[in-house]
């Protein structure tokens, strides 16, 4: 597609983990290019090496082999202060697990990325745009696993970085509430031109991505572009 | 089997927060080592008192009286139950030393038979050689005397007898039970090695040198059968009626034995009570840390309970890390222990030279000690464990643990408001109660250590000062041994250098009230003294009053007094022949002083009450004190000796030196307990806030990923752990002081608050070192914690659940 800038490039990328004496090679030779404003849905078995795929190209790990480049720059040559700067500039991350500071308000979560970044966007839009409007001065504790992964959203979006690497978002999450937090993110980042890796073993969620990314044993098996994406609403789990 | 998967479960966990445990491990152990090390010096100590007084055969009672012949004894042995029984003479005297010619002394001789060996209070020979029969003009010297004036055999001392001057030659140096601490008498308990000490010779050369060939003034005696001592000490009363026996004084009584039996309780109060301390504060440490441990673990206990474990299975595992910690603590604590016992006896014993040391590991002790070490872990460990045995399983599994957030303080919210980064630790402090709370607990019990041995040194330091400024208002005092009058006050005023003098009347007296009695020291002084200014309870100045006299908390505290009392003083029967004369004085206050056995009255008052009895020259004085210009304190030292009938006189600074030298065993000891105090303060601190910062490595974790650099992180925590610091020090140094205010009324038995009423007072330096340790330590215990953050892997971190 011309005139498309890519955004995230992975050329020859291998990450080999090593426990005493055995190795595993959780990621061989990948070769990737994303574009911006690309909606890419990552599939693939328990172990093939998602997370893996996702924390090289978050610059929360280095590739044993090959080269990341997010947004033009080779990540995997950063010093740790580069790679601090490139997270807190470039990528939004969405974890499983939430990861919220439970000392925290579900506000002040999202306020804490947002004074990370020279021009964040308006915290409290963002609050109503993933429904938690008045919700603000409740503790994670206070909040229902759904009601904590909008939360983890806007801390996620707050920061209007470019690329958002989503591990995982709805594993946690009940059928209806995982189709409303993946339709929000898709919305908004769509909204924004964001680039968006979501990752899932969840087929169905495929249906509503641009590019369908599918994984084996840490290889990259089929890298398809879906045509006609379905509305999230309407996708079927 | 899964027990013993549960058991690997316990020792994975006691590896991965592997620091806490060491730490916890560290101040068990130290807290074992010091609990055994000073229970076992303790017991060395008493043993090895025990059984010099028990070798060298020290009396059951003694009597002293006026002159007798010497061939009462054979009547006093006759007494069914009596065993052995001495009759010697016993004489002060003044005394000079070759070396330091014109300081004048008080020796007191004792006249020991040369033909055959003492029967009680035998001697030990240090140095040289005892007597043989043929030393006339041969002595032995106690060996606190020889020690402190470096004499040796074959050096010799001059006995001043009426002016004429005879000289000894040292034969030998002795250590007598009698006085292993030099006490002079009951009213003198603090001994100055400068001015005063024992010595013996033949009792022949004695007899001859003052005409009392034949005769004793004191009998000491052992009896069969310890059961019948008071029956055999009345007989041996009785059979002395015709030479006016003082009341007899049993061993329990005898001033030296005494004031030892209370060094050696002091020294056991302070091996329990300060092991027992760092113990305390190992079990605060060692529960909140569990406690916590227990609540990050929350999912764990709910899966295991989900899984059928039973709660009992779930407190026991729990309980089997800390208590295998201990376990092994309390074993490596034992050998540091035993050998602490032994370096620290060895030390001791040659400080106090006990004559026979008795030093052997205690291995009831030693056992002892493990077991508390072990204790002290199932105890700390025994309520986060029950606590975690008791978590709903439906409860711990919820995806994120019930956070105090709502429900705790919300003082934050007052906080002044700016960067989020910079308020989440002001935050931290008060929405993780427990987090903070355990801080403080490491914070308030290392200040109580660190303040607590340094307090205690302080105290006596001030106690040093108070009884010098008080009793030593002076620079110089000279004695005399027959009583003056004005006319040598008013010459002393005139000589050069001396800017005032006071005379004093002082004389030991009996005081009675009911059924009490108690031996003191009268002093007569004159009005407005201002050599000898008296304090009450609250350090204001009190005036001797006209009428009645002004106690000290001694007396106060034995004889019940309360104002307005009327005490019954008479002379002690030594001094008074005939029998004496009660006089009754009324109680019109009474004053605070570090050695409480004084009572102060107008000189003029005295005197008109004791004129008769003791033929008393008009204004009689027996000491006169002086404040001398210091650039002349030497020159009127050697005048005041030189006059005539001046027995010793002391200046002011050496008794200073010389006081200071008495509690440096004591000071010693207390370093010791300083040094262990801020080990385990540091280890307590250091471990709580590597734990604070461990604990939160998935929050850090999430926050790296957010782009947050890793010194905002630092100074975040630093700023977190300095806050509670500071609170802790806000609460602490209060809590610290109160704490030395209760363990110095713990450590001290009743006879030495009376004696030495020391009140506790700590210097601010004291508190400003102990805080701005507190401060250095948890910079220090930042450090390690912070790199371990600053390591660790961003992509598997995040894979953990933050709690
Ligand atoms: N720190 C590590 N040490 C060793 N092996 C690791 C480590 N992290 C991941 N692996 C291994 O690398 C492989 C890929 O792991 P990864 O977490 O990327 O899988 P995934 O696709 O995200 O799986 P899932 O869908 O279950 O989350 C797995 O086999 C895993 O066991
Ligand atoms: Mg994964």
């Amino acid at each position: 597609m011309p005139g498309v800038e890519s955004v995230i490039e992975l050329d020859g990328v291998g990450k080999t983990y090593r426990t005493g004496s055995t190795e595993v090679h959780a990621l061989v030779d990948a070769n990737l290019t994303i574009d911006r404003g690309e909606f890419v849905v990552i599939l693939g078995p328990s172990g093939c090496g998602k997370s893996t795929l996702m924390n090289l190209i978050g610059g929360l790990d280095r590739p044993t082999t090959g080269t990341v480049k997010v947004g033009g720059r080779d990540i995997s040559k950063l010093d740790e202060r580069g790679l601090t700067r490139f997270r807190r500039e470039t990528v939004g991350f969405i974890f499983q697990f939430f990861n919220l500071v439970n000392t925290l308000t579900a506000y002040e979560n999202v306020q804490l990325a947002a004074e990370l970044v020279h021009h964040p966007m308006d915290i409290d839009a963002l609050l109503e745009a993933v429904g938690l409007a008045g919700r603000g001065s409740h503790f994670p504790s206070e909040l229902s696993g759904g009601e904590q992964q909008r939360v983890a959203i806007a801390r996620a979006l707050v920061k209007g970085a470019p690329v958002m690497l989503c591990d995982e978002p709805t594993g946690e999450l009940d059928e209806e509430t995982g189709r409303r937090v993946l339709s929000l993110l898709h919305q908004t980042t769509h909204d924004r031109g964001q680039t968006v890796l979501v990752v899932t073993h969840n087929a169905a969620i495929a249906a509503m991505a641009d590019r369908i990314i599918r994984l084996r044993s840490g290889r990259i098996l089929t890298d398809e572009r879906n045509e006609h994406p379905v509305d999230p609403e309407e996708v079927r789990w | 089997m899964v027990g013993s998967l549960l058991l690997r479960k316990a020792v994975r966990d006691l590896r991965q927060s592997a620091a806490s445990f060491v730490a916890i491990g560290f101040m068990v152990a130290l807290g074992v080592a010091f609990l055994i090390g000073a229970y076992s010096v303790y017991v060395n100590l008493d043993r090895s008192y025990r059984g010099s007084y028990e070798r060298l055969r020290f009396e059951d009672f003694s009597i002293r009286f006026n002159a007798a012949p010497a061939r009462v004894v054979s009547r006093l042995k006759e007494i069914p139950g009596v065993g052995a029984v001495e009759g010697r003479w016993v004489e002060d005297t003044a005394l000079e030393l070759d070396e330091k010619p014109g300081a004048k002394m008080v020796g007191r001789l004792i006249g020991i038979p040369v033909d055959r060996p003492l029967t009680t209070n035998q001697l030990k020979l240090l140095e040289g050689r005892l007597l043989g029969p043929n030393d006339d003009r041969a002595i032995l010297l106690e060996a606190n005397f020889a020690k402190h004036h470096d004499l040796h055999p074959g050096e010799d001392v001059t006995i001043e007898r009426n002016g004429v001057r005879v000289p000894f030659s040292v034969v030998g140096v002795v250590q007598s039970c009698e006085y292993l601490y030099v006490v002079r008498s009951k009213q003198e308990l603090i001994s100055m090695p400068d001015t005063f000490g024992v010595m013996f010779l033949s009792e022949a050369t004695l007899g001859r040198l003052y005409g009392r060939l034949g005769e004793i003034n004191e009998i000491h005696a052992t009896v069969s059968d310890a059961s019948r001592r008071s029956s055999v000490m009345l007989a041996a009363r009785q059979a002395l009626a015709p030479y006016d026996p003082e009341i007899p004084v049993a061993r329990e009584d005898q001033p030296s034995y005494q004031m030892l039996q209370q060094d050696v309780q002091g020294f056991q109060a302070y091996a329990v009570l300060f092991p027992l301390l760092f113990l305390g504060v190992a079990v605060a440490s060692v529960s909140t840390m569990l406690t916590r441990q227990v609540h990050t673990q929350r999912t764990v206990i709910g899966l295991l309970r989900s899984l059928g474990f039973s709660k009992s299975a779930v407190l026991v595992h729990f309980l089997t890390g800390t208590v295998l910690v201990g376990g092994v603590a309390s074993l490596s604590g034992s050998v540091l222990g035993i050998w602490l016992a032994d370096v620290l006896s060895r030390f001791y014993m040659a400080q106090l030279q006990v004559p026979y040391p008795e030093i052997v590991p205690r291995w009831n002790v030693t056992l002892f000690g493990v077991v508390v070490g072990v204790l002290t872990c199932a105890t700390a460990a025994f309520s986060p464990s029950r606590q975690a045995a008791g978590i709903p399983p439906a409860e711990a599994m919820r995806p994120v643990a019930p956070s105090y957030g709502s429900r705790s303080l919300k003082l934050d919210r007052w906080l002044p408001t700016g960067s989020l980064l910079m308020r989440i630790p002001l935050r931290n402090v008060f929405r993780q109660p427990r987090r903070t709370f355990s801080t403080l607990v490491g914070v308030v019990s290392a200040l109580c250590l660190m303040v607590m041995a340094r307090g205690l040194l302080d105290s006596m330091g001030s106690a040093l000062d108070k009884m010098i400024g008080g009793m030593f208002g002076y620079d110089v005092r000279v004695d005399f041994v027959e009583f003056q009058t004005r006319r040598t006050t008013e010459t002393i005023r005139s000589w050069p250098g001396v800017v005032w003098a006071e005379g004093t009347l002082e004389l030991p007296m009996e005081f009675r009230k009911g059924g009490r009695t108690y031996s003191a020291l009268l002093n007569g002084v004159e009005p407005g003294s201002k050599l000898r200014p008296l304090v009450d309870a609250h350090g204001a100045s009190i005036e001797v009053p006209a009428e009645g006299a002004i106690f000290g908390p001694a007396l106060r505290s034995r004889l019940q007094l309360i104002l307005g009392d009327i005490v019954w003083v008479s002379l002690p029967e030594q001094i008074t022949p005939e029998a004496s004369r009660a006089v009754p004085i009324r109680v019109a206050g009474f004053n605070q002083e570090a050695i409480g056995t004084q009572v102060y009255l107008l000189r003029s008052e005295m005197e008109r009450l004791f004129r008769r009895e003791l033929a008393l020259p008009g204004n009689a004085i027996t000491s006169v004190a002086m404040k001398v210009d210091p650039a002349y304190l030497a020159d009127v030292r050697r005048r005041a000796l030189d006059l005539p009938h001046a027995g010793a006189a002391m200046v002011q600074v050496s008794i200073r030196a010389m006081v200071q030298r008495l509690v440096e065993t004591s000071r010693r000891f207390v370093l010791i307990m300083e040094v262990f105090g801020y080990i385990l303060a540091f280890a307590t601190l250091f471990n709580t806030i590597t734990i604070n910062v461990l604990e939160r490595r998935a929050e850090m974790a999430t926050l790296r990923t957010l782009g947050v650099s890793n010194g905002q992180i630092g100074r975040m925590v630093a700023i977190e752990s300095l806050i509670v610091a500071a609170l802790g020090l806000i609460v602490g140094l209060p809590i610290a002081n109160g704490f030395v205010h209760l363990f110095w009324q713990a450590a001290q038995t009743p006879e030495q608050q009376e004696l030495f009423s020391f009140d506790v007072q700590i210097l601010p330096t004291t508190f400003l070192v102990a805080a701005v340790a507190v401060l250095v330590i948890c910079s220090l215990a930042l450090l390690p914690a912070l790199r371990t953050v600053q390591r660790m892997d961003l992509a598997k971190a995040v894979k953990e659940r933050s709690t």
